[in-house]
């Protein structure tokens, strides 16, 4: 019902469509006001935040009355961005990379296999995710000091590499496929691997992208954990710099929100791109849930 | 209270003496490498790192700092607890007093009186060019008078002064007594042209301390065993600026900071912050769309006029974890070049934070001379009689409630109730925290 | 949240025995990697929590207490939490009551409704007793974690579906608006919270204010504003009608949450509804087509439909986001740590906040350990609750 093909579907203009349309401009709206207030808000001066601070985007005093394009400048080379963006790139590319190969397995263990232990080791799975963070925080980063992984690669993802979420998220779609298709494979004389590889994971591509985003969203926004277990520059993500460059620009709000643009930015359209691809490859493939 | 502190002084030359030459004799710093962990960022981060490398480049003892920034005051706080945690600090560290005191608590700073008075790397005869007022403050009584702490800078707690406004409504100097704060804050509100008297900082326990101090309070008791939060002078303070907002003089804040926007566009005459903000303020006046104005800063208006307001000192300091004997006199060697006349008027110049050491005034001459705003505010310091605020651990909890007190009672809350509740708030606090 | 294990062993028994000892070995294979990296730095830390909170640990190992971290959070007196303890498992006992009733057992269903009754009461006696000994700030605490989570996931469920519904019908511009209704999720928090910051300031040009102004209400404090909305709402009406009958405890609940929380539901609800939308458009994606063709051959209308099949075959993604919404809306922490402001006070601290405080304020390891645990307990309950009294409701579609 969702991921149709969108060559057939044409929208005919009916009144309930009309509706639709309506209802889900308004919704978009309200969800890019407060982006479109950072926009205007970081091309003001500063005087401009204070005193040029119409509310609402229809009016001529919400956007600054010059262009300050300068802000991103100062903010680019006053926060070293690029580096951070090499940084969280690369973590989140390896964390997430791990994350989809443990909780993959995982998941097809837990949804496609019956096996003694199953539901106790899942229970305890599942537990880990109501450990709140803070209780983490000092064992894990004794544990990162022990390991000698500390202001390391390795201690900014490996702790990630699994997670209890993804695995349970994964279950779910695997579970939802027809046992049918596994059991001819398995005639076959297919191994559980290869079950896996060739039948699971290519009728499972919607999912695998929504964990795989989700890991990614979540790594990349990651703020409190890089901060304790670096000490230099060496690995510090963007979330970092940012709030350095928040803090730094202290009642700046022009830069403030120039430094969030520039952050907010790259994930979303790389989240654009990469689901636009993804689409018409599942149209492609005329895969249907 | 006299008693207390001969106690507190006895016990600082006791250890004194007992630690001398038992700690430092045959300590060798030669070759060490120490990691210093700070909150400076953007020019002071840059200025900081390039005098580690001139430090790392001229040490006869081939010390190498490892400088880094690790965020913000509390972040840096929240990763040293997590460092004494795992055992595995850094070497030197920026501290507030009362985070030091949280990091010894666990036992986990080197007392630098040590180092200080040390006959071969202490301060020796130096000592008396600091400003004592700067240096003894990092003497915690809550921990027998230990050095938990060594200053690379101070501030002071000021009123910024829009001129040009008070100018305008015919008032030419800044108010001595909060009944001339009172008059110039009425004289200068105006509906029509947007302008008012005062931009509460409400969000700083710092500025709510700097007014208690103006009319004889405290937040310690005397006896530096805990809060004295619910008292009529506080009341009295506290009561005062509602007073201020209720008749809309003055206007609370929506984030830490935003008043330098108010002021930077000529709508509030008075601001209160720390001396250290003076660059912001500068650039904020610069940035003015109707050009820049005269502005200055001027002590916190008290009870009475007096030639020696009782002001606000604060500044965060530096603090030494425990590690080895070479690593812990190489921190010290790198504090001791620090505090240098030379390096403190480089570190001025970037900064505006006020040098540590009289030695270091003929080195900020130009900028004295040039920046009549910045002479005032150092002179200030040589006049002003000198408070702290307590150095307990913990007391970072306290601030928040105080302001949220504060706020409560500018809001037309119950004074009484309000305080009441912070006294037992701030005891719980206290107790928790203690070591 | 188990129990829908489908098999693909359909092999006669002897061959099946063999087999079910390979697919074991098979399955503890796949999922050593995850096992490995989830003991030790998800499990570990939780045994690493119940020995640090038997000792006064700092920030290192200090004199071992046993219950003494626990004492401080519950009080001396062990009778008010065995009594709050006592209500919670008697009105547990009589949904399990209720739910495995038969037609002919309608005494169970009195008696249930009795137990559930005398609990209720018992809870609301007890609770002010416990709160009342016990550590204020940590009951201050769960209270606003409650508020934070009853205003947030109902709210964030409906939208989200809604959301997901609208989105899934074929339109012009759908990936656009997608990818605009997740942009809020996928923004660093630090970044759009800087934003919110500005929107509900109190300042009286403010977006929150302005938006008041048109509608002709005065301006407001909000994320400055600790006082609850209930006592801004009715005045003090709230709060002096409580004094007499109801104790403190639950006057205090009464105030309702503060605006200030309020102002950070709203940043969560803008922040989520996208998310949970997400989830749900996934969720719709497996909704067999033939199914709806079938009901409009039957003469179903679209709003049958949605009842009698779209909510239905939802129901494993609703339970799913419901669970992870409680969960994660009582563990939630970087919005609500961002989002403060000195001059409430702790009247948006959550209680994980408040243990962050106890550990890196205090530095009080070992309490925080205590009160972590409390935490991970209530969480455990609730999602052990939730699962038995709708869990064993959800349909898989098979």
């Amino acid at each position: 019902m969702a991921i149709e093909d969108p060559m057939r579907a044409r929208p005919r203009p009916t009144a309930g469509g009309v509706t639709v349309a309506v209802l889900l401009t308004l919704a978009a709206f309200l969800f890019i006001l407060p982006f479109l207030y950072m926009l205007s808000t970081s091309l003001k001066t500063v005087g401009e935040t204070i005193i040029r601070v119409n509310p609402f985007p229809f009016h001529p005093e919400f956007w600054p009355s010059v262009p300050q394009w300068v802000n991103y400048a100062t903010a680019w080379t006053t926060a070293n961005f690029s580096l951070f963006f090499r940084n969280s790139i690369i973590t989140a590319a390896l964390t997430v990379a791990g994350l989809m190969f443990t909780s993959a397995l995982a998941a097809y263990a837990f949804a496609k296999i019956r096996f003694a232990g199953s539901r106790l080791v899942f229970s305890i799975f599942i537990a880990t995710l109501v450990i709140p963070e803070s209780v983490y925080l000092i064992p894990n980063f004794i544990l990162i000091t022990r390991l000698g992984w500390y202001d390391t690669l390795a201690g900014l993802t490996v702790p990630f590499m699994a997670s209890a979420f993804s695995i349970f998220l994964l279950r779910q779609f695997f579970a939802q496929l027809p046992n049918e298709l596994l059991e001819s494979a398995r005639m076959d004389g297919a191994g559980h691997p290869r079950l896996l590889l060739s039948v699971v994971l290519p009728l499972s591509a919607p999912p695998l992208f929504t964990v795989a985003f989700l890991a990614f969203v979540g790594s990349w926004n990651s703020l409190q954990w890089p901060l304790v277990a670096t000490q230099t520059m060496r690995w510090r993500p963007i979330t970092v710099g940012l709030a350095t460059f928040v803090t730094e620009a202290g009642p700046q709000n022009q830069l403030r929100m120039a430094g969030a643009m520039i952050s907010v930015l790259p994930v979303v359209l790389a989240y654009f791109f990469a689901q636009k691809q993804f689409t018409e490859a599942i149209a492609r493939s005329g895969i249907k849930g | 209270m006299k008693k207390f502190l001969l106690a507190v002084a006895l016990l600082v030359a006791a250890s004194v003496l007992f630690a001398q030459g038992k700690d430092l004799a045959g300590v060798d710093p030669t070759g060490a490498t120490i990691n210093y962990w700070f909150q400076f960022s953007g020019a002071s981060g840059d200025a900081m790192q390039k005098m580690i490398a001139d430090f790392n480049g001229t040490n006869a003892w081939k010390i190498t700092v490892n400088g880094t920034y690790q965020g913000p005051y509390d972040q840096v706080y929240n990763k040293m607890l997590a460092a004494i945690a795992a055992k595995n600090p850094p070497e030197l560290v920026v501290a507030y007093q009362n985070q030091a005191a949280t990091y010894e608590v666990n036992d986990a700073l080197a007392d630098m009186n040590v180092y200080v008075k040390d006959p071969k790397w202490g301060l020796g005869q130096d000592i008396s060019d600091f400003f004592a007022g700067f240096i003894n403050q990092d003497v915690n009584a809550q921990f027998g008078g230990k050095r938990l702490g060594f200053p690379p800078n101070r501030s002071l707690d000021v009123l910024y002064v829009n001129m040009s406004l008070l100018k305008s409504v015919g008032v030419t100097a800044p108010p001595k007594t909060w009944d001339e704060f009172t008059m110039d804050c009425q004289k200068v509100t105006s509906k029509d042209k947007g302008t008012y008297g005062y931009a509460v900082d409400n969000l700083d326990a710092s500025n709510v301390f700097a007014f208690l101090i103006s009319r004889g309070g405290d937040f310690a008791r005397p006896d530096g065993k805990g809060y004295t939060l619910n008292t009529p002078v506080m009341k009295t303070t506290m009561q005062y600026v509602a007073g201020l907002v209720k008749q809309g003089y003055a206007r609370l804040i929506p984030k830490k900071y935003d008043d330098q926007n108010d002021f930077g566009n000529g709508m509030v005459a008075f601001t209160t912050g720390s001396t250290s903000g003076y660059s912001y303020y500068a650039a904020a006046v610069k940035a003015n769309k109707n050009g820049p104005f005269d502005w200055a800063i001027a002590p916190i208006p008290q009870a009475t006029a007096t030639n020696a307001p009782a002001m606000n000192l604060y500044g965060a300091s530096v603090s030494i974890p425990k590690s080895t004997p070479p690593k812990q006199l190489a921190a010290w060697l790198f504090i001791k070049w620090f505090s240098e006349p030379k390096q403190q008027a480089l570190w001025t110049h970037v900064t505006h934070y006020f040098p540590v050491r009289r030695a270091a005034e003929p080195l900020i001459r130009d900028l004295l001379d040039s920046d009549p705003t910045f002479a005032a505010a150092w002179s200030l310091l040589k006049t002003a009689t000198l408070k702290t605020e307590p150095p307990y651990a913990g007391y970072d909890l306290a601030r928040d409630a105080v302001v949220a007190a504060y706020t409560a009672v500018l809001n037309g809350g119950d004074p009484d109730a309000a305080l009441s509740a912070l006294q037992a708030k701030a005891d719980k606090i206290f107790q928790e925290s203690a070591p | 949240m188990s129990g829908e294990h489908a098999s693909i062993n359909k092999a006669p028994r002897r061959v099946r025995s063999l087999k079910s000892r390979r697919d074991t070995l098979a399955a503890y294979m796949l999922l050593s990697p995850s096992a490995l990296i989830i003991g030790v730095f998800g499990i570990f830390p939780l045994f690493f929590t119940v020995y640090v909170s038997l000792f006064r640990w700092r920030l290192a190992r200090g004199r071992f207490t046993g219950v003494g971290n626990f004492i401080s959070l519950f009080g001396a007196n062990p009778l008010a939490l065995v009594a709050v303890c006592a209500a919670v498992g008697g009105a547990v006992l009589a949904v399990f009551l209720f739910r495995h009733r038969s037609s002919q057992q309608r005494a169970r269903g009195v008696f249930g409704g009795i137990l559930l009754a005398l609990s209720l009461a018992g809870f609301a006696a007890a609770l002010p007793a416990l709160a009342a000994q016990g550590d204020k700030d940590v009951f201050d605490a769960l209270r606003v974690t409650v508020w934070y989570c009853v205003c947030t996931v109902p709210v964030q469920l409906v939208a989200g579906l809604l959301l997901a519904l609208l989105l899934s019908r074929p339109l012009r511009g759908r990936q656009a608006f997608r990818v605009i209704s997740l942009m809020p999720y996928i923004a660093p928090t630090v970044a759009t919270a800087a934003i919110f910051e500005l929107l509900f300031s109190l300042r009286p040009d403010s977006f929150a204010n302005q938006v008041l102004r048109l509608v002709g209400i005065s301006p407001l404090q909000w994320l400055q504003e600790p006082k609850g909305v209930f006592a801004l709402i009715f005045g003090g009406a709230a709060q002096t009608g409580a004094t007499g009958v109801i104790p403190a405890y639950w006057a205090a609940w009464a105030q309702g949450p503060s605006l200030a929380l309020i102002a950070i539901v709203f940043y969560s609800w803008w922040v989520f509804v996208g998310y949970y939308a997400l989830i749900y458009i996934n969720g719709l994606a497996a909704i067999p087509r033939q199914l709806y063709e079938a009901a409009q051959m039957d003469g179903a209308g679209k709003l049958r439909s949605l009842f009698s099949i779209t909510l239905p075959l939802l129901s494993p993604t609703t339970y799913f986001l419901t669970l992870l919404g409680v969960i994660g809306t009582f563990k939630a922490f970087t919005q609500l740590y961002v989002l403060r402001n000195p001059a409430v006070g702790s009247a948006v601290d959550p209680i994980s906040v408040s243990i962050f405080f106890t550990a890196f304020r205090k530095g009080n390891m070992g309490y925080a350990a205590a009160v972590s645990l409390l935490l991970f307990v209530i969480v455990l309950g609730l999602t052990v609750a939730q699962q038995r009294t709708t869990g064993s409701r959800v349909s898989y579609g098979d």
